[in-house]
């Protein structure tokens, strides 16, 4: 495939307790097979502890994974980073969730956004650095970027430091951006247009992203195509249209149904489950969502389903589809 | 008759160099089994409301004034040791991380005792355990929980502990602050459920703070819009909520994105939040506004009252106040 | 700047250290115009009182205490400063490379800081000073690379929770090298409590040099505070001021030092401060 930007096969991350719990291996990332296509938003939805935000980061090489390989345009990570660290860098960025603590507490604006171009040698001179932030920052809403630049962090809200995280993402022109809850800690009435400007500026430059988060709804807003990953594993994935309006997989269902809405008038049957989240230890080796499914048999205790492909791109790992 | 009254409510938060002023002239009406939720962004006061109520703001460095008349008796002029008579008995509350109040060393069961005893020291073991587990019940608890230590149980499980918790007196007041906000969608949703389904058997009135308005939209009846300390709107959710006539409720309800139905587009409110040390002569929400006029720079707004209980604070409705 | 001053005057610590401090650094830069004696010049007077000729007396060999006093300030200052110094940034360094790059890196640096917390440092201190000598500058040298350890220990644990901040990982993602974020990020903003315990350091180092004065094997040819003591010790009985303003001495500057580094404690930790 021509467009395929990267490609994710068997990624797994354990993490191994030491000492006597050798058996209580902590399955964070449990075997993921993605891929994401050139310009694509892909969403990943899942609750917290499901593992999304240690696979986001091992995608950017924060973490290293366990097995299971990463491609980047065709050529493994681990390849490119021996050879050339930066320039995975530069073309891998990520966006976090915490504004308040992205930024060096001790850096102002000017230093916090000047330091990546000078890094992979962006603009010729310290002038023109500066003047390439200020335009970026008048483009987004930081009004009027020369005040801010003298800032520190903080001296802004979240919001603006927010916008300032993607900034500096941006400034690096990278072909995928992995944005990790990007506005869950934001107010509401800020988290729009931080979305807006992520969203403008990746189309403006063709930038692939994925979005990582807990909240159904703005990933559906976000996204080309939607994930959703329950105790490391992804369960279904699709168009969003086919996840949201046609969602297979049990879990999904769980998921949509229990979404509360804006509109009071809109009462969901919410579909309950047994149990509580359970945490990613000693899972398997059946369907690992079995215990807490409204619909599981004797089957799904024993093994553990092959993703079934229901075609247009729609895939879900249950066997009673 | 209203179960609870506020009256001109201002809290002011002092400290060496600024006074921040939380809560401005806040009133506001809760008839008994009613369902209210608060809805608010961070800075709006509607925490500080909740400890006000309370009276669990510290002395020294806040002041408050104004009236809250529950069943009648003005909360604030009491003393501590009254109020302690009510606290917990008659208004209860669960915090988003109440489950951190409980002790690690001692079982679930043995504290809830505990506390039962606090205001009922003749109580007989059988007959608390029996309470205990009834409220288990209630909240989708099986009754081994008693037997339990809170380390054994996970974050929704010990949020429903700590509602069944503030429910052990089966008060007439509960008042959730970000009680759900913590958990995942799919425990936030069964214990909304739950919930509502209390308020039906044990006639709570219910006080929802959030910053979530679909958790009020699926679960409260009434809502309140506060922005910098100030009420904005209230009125019952299915007005509010799907006509709103203040630009900031507008603005909010915009920034939602809502998956079901068409995809419409996400806007955001420009600005940021007021700094509440400063004094303002003029709307809250003036600066952030996209209809502001004239008059909104010039005078802070009355409440204007429209049909079904529905107040709104905005200069831009029903004529300039009366001139 | 006027941050500074206020938070300096509104730490009861803080204030009288840093008053001690100033005057200690007076003492010793002006030595010459306020001792009234050579502090090497052996005068006619042998244990004389103190009087208004020999403000704090004579030793056992005549030179007069008062002038040796202020002298040994420069002494004891520059001893302790720069052992301080040495140590800090070793153990800055140490800690900071431990703390951040993790791993075996940090297994093995973790092993050396309990190695030497281990060893007696005051006899490693005596065995290096008996076989290279007792210059000042070997004393300060040895005294720098023994004492870092504790540095080290705070600057680690420092650096091994800075790590876990998501600016770290976010300049990790931008493409920062290691050498980068170790002396950009980690060092700076884990330093405070290092400077905390290096102002503490200097006066540990100063009684480290007292202590080996004392015992005779410290610089023979400089004035120290521990050697008026060492000397003063055989007049215990006939001439008490000779110890007692040396040992006044060290006192004073100690607890400047003390005082600073538990005021600058308490600023960065206002929770602590309370508690005690």
């Amino acid at each position: 495939m021509v467009n395929s930007l990267m490609k994710i096969k068997g990624l797994t991350k354990w993490y191994i307790p030491k000492g006597k719990n050798k058996n209580k291996i902590i399955k964070a990332v449990d075997g993921i097979d993605l891929s994401i296509n050139k310009g694509e938003v892909l969403g990943i939805i899942g609750e917290s502890g499901c593992g999304k935000s240690t696979f986001g980061r091992m995608l950017v090489a924060l973490e290293k994974p366990t097995a299971g390989s990463i491609k980047f345009e065709g050529v493994p990570i681990n390849q490119i980073l021996k050879e050339n660290q930066l320039h995975f860098k530069k073309n891998c960025q990520m966006i976090f969730q915490d504004p308040f603590d992205t930024f060096d507490p001790r850096n102002n604006i000017q230093r916090i956004l000047t330091t990546p171009l000078k890094i992979h040698n962006i603009g010729s001179s310290h002038k023109e650095r500066i003047d390439m932030i200020i335009e970026i920052m008048e483009e987004t809403g930081i009004k009027p970027a020369k005040d801010f630049i003298h800032r520190y962090p903080h001296e802004l809200s979240g919001g603006q430091l927010q916008r300032i995280s993607i900034i500096r993402s941006m400034l690096l022109n990278p072909k995928l951006i992995i944005a990790d809850e990007p506005v869950s800690m934001l107010d509401v009435s800020v988290r729009a247009d931080i979305i807006n400007i992520l969203l403008n500026l990746i189309k403006k430059h063709g930038t692939s992203m994925i979005f990582i988060s807990h909240d159904i709804a703005t990933t559906g807003y976000v996204s080309d195509k939607i994930a959703i990953m329950y105790l490391g594993k992804i369960v279904e994935i699709g168009s969003t249209d086919d996840i949201i309006k046609n969602a297979q997989h049990p879990y999904t269902k769980v998921l949509i149904s229990n979404c509360a809405s804006i509109d009071p008038f809109e009462k969901r049957n919410r579909i309950k489950v047994k149990g509580e989240p359970p945490t990613p230890v000693g899972t398997g080796p059946g369907c690992y969502f079995y215990e807490r499914c409204y619909r599981g048999n004797d089957r799904c205790k024993e093994s553990y389903p092959e993703m079934m492909d229901l075609g247009n791109g729609h895939y879900a790992s249950c066997f009673n589809i | 008759m209203a179960l609870l009254e506020i009256q001109n409510l201002n809290i002011t938060y002092k400290t060496d160099k600024k006074e921040i002023r939380a809560v401005k002239d806040f009133s506001l009406n809760i008839d008994t089994k009613d369902s209210i939720g608060i809805v608010g962004e961070s800075g709006s006061g509607k925490s500080t409301l909740a400890m006000g109520i309370l009276k669990l703001l510290p002395k020294g460095t806040t002041k408050t004034t104004g009236k809250i008349l529950f069943d009648g008796v003005d909360l604030l002029e009491l003393t501590e040791e009254e109020f302690r008579k009510l606290r917990w008995k008659d208004i209860s509350v669960v915090f988003q991380k109440s489950m951190n109040s409980l002790s690690p060393v001692h079982k679930i069961g043995f504290q809830m005792k505990d506390i039962y005893r606090v205001h009922e020291p003749d109580a007989r073991d059988e007959e608390v355990r029996k309470r205990i587990l009834e409220l288990f019940r209630f909240v989708n608890l099986s009754d081994r929980v008693y037997n339990l230590y809170p380390h054994e149980l996970s974050g929704g499980m010990m949020q429903r502990v700590s509602i069944a918790l503030s429910l052990i007196y089966y008060p007439k007041l509960l008042i959730l602050d970000e009680a759900t906000t913590a958990l995942d969608v799919v425990t936030q949703g069964q214990i909304l459920d739950e919930i509502m389904k209390l308020e039906e058997a044990l006639d709570l009135t219910r006080i929802m703070i959030t910053h979530d308005i679909s958790v009020v939209a699926s679960s409260c009846k009434k809502v309140v819009v506060m922005y910098g300390g100030c009420l904005l709107e209230s009125g019952y959710v299915y007005d509010v909520l799907v006509n709103p006539k203040h630009p900031y409720t507008q603005g909010l309800l915009n920034s939602f994105p809502d998956f079901i139905g068409e995809k419409k587009d996400l806007r955001g409110i420009p600005g940021s939040i007021p700094d509440l040390s400063l004094e303002y002569k003029s709307c809250i929400f003036t600066n952030r506004c996209k209809k502001a006029k004239s008059i909104c720079f010039e005078k802070i707004p009355k409440i204007k009252t429209f049909p079904n209980e529905w107040n709104v604070a905005c200069h831009l409705l029903g004529g300039f106040d009366g001139e | 700047m006027k941050d500074i001053f206020t938070k300096i005057s509104s730490n009861k610590e803080l204030k009288i250290g840093v008053i001690f401090l100033i005057m200690l650094i007076l003492i010793a830069v002006f030595a010459p115009h306020i001792a009234n004696y050579d502090p090497y010049v052996l005068n006619d007077d042998i244990i004389a009182k103190p009087s208004s000729k020999y403000i704090f007396g004579t030793d056992g060999l005549g030179r007069d205490v008062f002038s040796m006093v202020i002298y040994g300030s420069r002494t004891s200052l520059k001893i302790g400063v720069l052992a301080a110094a040495i140590s800090s940034v070793i153990g800055t360094l140490i800690g900071g490379i431990a703390g951040y790059i993790g791993g075996t890196v940090d297994k093995i640096i973790s092993e050396i800081i309990n190695m030497f917390l281990m060893l007696p440092t005051f006899f490693l201190i005596l065995i290096v000073v008996a076989i290279y000598g007792g210059s000042l500058k070997n004393i300060i040298i040895v005294i720098g690379l023994t004492s870092w350890t504790g540095t080290a220990r705070l600057m680690r644990a420092q650096a091994m929770s800075l790590r876990e901040r998501t600016f770290i990982k976010s300049a990790i993602t931008i493409g920062e090298s290691n050498k980068e974020i170790l002396f950009k990020h980690i060092i700076p903003n884990g330093i405070f409590p290092i400077i905390a315990d290096s102002t503490m350091a200097v006066s540990s180092a100063i009684l480290s040099e007292a202590g080996l004065s004392f015992i005779g094997i410290g610089d023979p040819n400089v004035v120290s505070w521990g050697k008026i003591i060492a000397h003063g010790r055989g007049y215990l009985t006939n001439g008490w001021w000779i110890c007692t303003f040396g040992g006044i001495a060290i006192i004073f500057t100690v607890l400047a030092f003390y005082l600073i580094g538990e005021g600058i404690n308490n600023l960065l930790n206002p929770k602590s401060s309370r508690l005690n």
